[in-house]
């Protein structure tokens, strides 16, 4: 009797094990696959220089400006709207920059007699950002063709007299390569996009030729071409 | 009842402490000076009128002379009069009235005090210091007396402060040099001394022929051109703008102490305006452009004669963002 007993308490007991071990077993879920957060905006902070060959080689000879980078600083604020598979972003964005040169004119007095010209510069762009690479075949370069147009507002002067100024409005054509950043700390950047909401990072350099001024008889020709590098966000 | 006899012991203990302490005690504390208002200066305290390194009165000031008004606190109102004396202990009747020691001089100067613990007193910076001096820190005493006999010794009813003057202004600016230019000139010159405040420049047109300064000239009548301010040694003076080029200017430098005190006139340069081509000119004159930019030697953009093609390649643009809409 007493062996029947134990006998039942032992099967007792490893089917109770079971039942335990298979309620275990269906709580169990999968970790949730990472997807980053929707993407629509970029921001570029740039920093570089612009040549307006349109204002001919005294612009750039030594008399003159030829000494001096500029340089040229600005940001851009992209949108885009949809994304298309295998195309990557398209959107549009749009601009302020700012470039000046300063110099001393020749024969004038130092200090006194200085040349300046700046040029104040808003665009309007339209873009495709071609992120395939990247989001495809783990290649983190990205790749930015820009068209749009640009209005500039240019201003010249010497020394403290009344200074010209006029406005030149031209398209604009540019292209970016970017570097995303992701790469260098995957973990990171998904932290990145969690808290913040930023998808990626990347370093980038741009190369434009702006036709502000060219296209229109009555305006200054203040087009030329300029290069940009500088930080990049979108989120 | 319990609680006045527990009392009475202490309140007696007080009394008695009173009583002893009283008369070591003074009946008032030192007077306090203060200045409200000085002429001619947005702020000031007596920190500033101290010392030579401050901003001591200056000639203008004593000359002029500029009105303080002073506020004396703590004055004891028992007594009869604040009288002003110079010098150095004049805290101590013997030496106030003593006909044959200088050192300590009455100023004559006495107001009433008129029952009041504050007195407020407007007087000119010359009734307080001898603007025949040259520089230096004369000390003055306020002291509230009943008679210019009275002793204020262990009353602390007396207050002396520094005033320091300088009525002497810098060396004058040496070295002047200044260049030729179109829009003004750079001037350089050696700075007189290491107080000083400000420099100013004085130019004036057709002061000068063929590179000689006019004899007439007369800097004292014209308003300084520019100013520079700091112990600085160069400058930049503007052309009048409506001057055509060759006009010959005078041109030279004043400078001015932590007193603002004026030094002599620099020595007199002769300047010209130039005729350098700015770029805009150069590149206008160049006829590199075929726009309309440069128009009536002017170089502005003329309105009227704009091209419309700008607003053809906004109108461009406009229609590849509404294809593109579309597309979407």
């Amino acid at each position: 009797m007493t062996r029947l007993l134990l006998c039942f308490a032992a099967l007792l007991a490893v089917s109770t094990t079971a039942v335990t071990a298979r309620a275990d077993f269906d709580d169990w879920t999968a970790v949730p696959e990472y997807t980053g957060s929707p993407e629509h905006f970029g921001l570029e902070l740039r920093v570089g220089a612009y040549y307006p060959t349109g204002l001919g080689d005294l612009f750039t000879s030594s008399d003159y400006f030829g000494s001096d980078i500029g340089p040229d600083l600005s940001f851009e604020l992209h949108y885009f709207p949809f994304r298309i598979d295998y195309i990557g972003l398209l959107g549009i964005g749009g601009g302020l920059g700012w470039s000046q040169w300063d110099t001393e004119s020749p024969g004038g007095t130092a200090n006194v007699d200085r040349n300046s010209f700046e040029i104040l510069n808003m665009r309007a762009l339209l873009l495709w950002r071609f992120d395939t690479l990247a989001r495809e075949l783990n290649v983190p370069l990205v790749l930015t063709p820009k068209f749009g147009l640009d209005v500039g507002y240019w201003q010249t002067a010497l020394g403290s007299e009344s200074p010209e100024d006029g406005w030149s409005i031209g398209p604009r054509f540019a292209g970016k390569v970017s570097l995303e950043l992701d790469f260098l700390e995957p973990r990171a950047a998904r932290q990145l996009d969690e808290e913040w909401g930023i998808n990626h990072s990347e370093i980038f350099a741009e190369f434009h030729y702006s036709m502000a001024g060219e296209p229109a008889g009555g305006q200054l020709p203040i087009n030329g071409w300029g290069w940009t590098l500088g930080l990049g966000f979108t989120f | 009842m319990l609680r006045t006899h527990r009392l009475g012991p202490l309140a007696a203990l007080a009394a008695l402490a009173g009583a002893l302490l009283l008369p070591a005690l003074p009946a008032h504390a030192q007077i306090q000076a203060q200045i409200l208002s000085f002429d001619g200066r947005t702020s000031v305290d007596l920190a500033d009128l101290a010392t030579q390194n401050g901003t001591p009165i200056n000639f203008d000031e004593c000359n002029g002379p500029a009105q303080v008004d002073w506020r004396f606190t703590n004055v004891d109102p028992n007594r009869a009069n604040l009288s002003f004396f110079s010098g150095t202990g004049c805290d101590d009747a013997s030496v106030r009235t003593d006909t044959n020691n200088t050192s300590c001089v009455d100023l004559e100067v006495t107001v009433a005090i008129e029952g009041a613990t504050q007195v407020d007193v407007t007087l000119g910076v010359d009734r307080l210091i001898n603007c025949d001096g040259m520089s230096g820190i004369d000390t003055i005493w306020a002291l509230a007396l009943d008679q210019p006999a009275s002793e204020v010794t262990g009353t602390n009813q007396s207050a002396s402060f520094p005033l320091a003057y300088d009525f002497v202004g810098p060396s004058a600016p040496t070295n002047l040099t200044a260049s030729n230019g179109r829009s003004g000139s750079r001037l350089d010159w050696t700075s007189a001394g290491t107080t000083i405040l400000r420099s100013e420049i004085f130019l004036i047109s057709d002061g000068c022929t063929n590179g000689v300064a006019n004899e007439d000239l007369d800097f004292s009548t014209s308003t300084p051109a520019q100013t520079i301010d700091g112990n600085v040694a160069s400058g930049t003076v503007p052309f009048p703008t409506e001057d055509p080029f060759e006009t010959e200017y005078a041109v030279a430098v004043r400078a001015f102490d932590q007193s603002s005190n004026p030094s002599e006139l620099s020595g007199v340069q002769c300047v010209r305006k130039v005729p350098v081509t700015s770029f805009f000119e150069m590149y206008c004159e160049s006829g590199e452009s075929s726009a309309d930019a440069c128009t009536g030697g002017s170089c502005s953009v003329s309105a009227g004669r704009r091209s419309t093609a700008g607003l053809g390649w906004l109108m461009m643009f406009g229609l590849a963002a509404l294809a593109l809409r579309r597309v979407r």
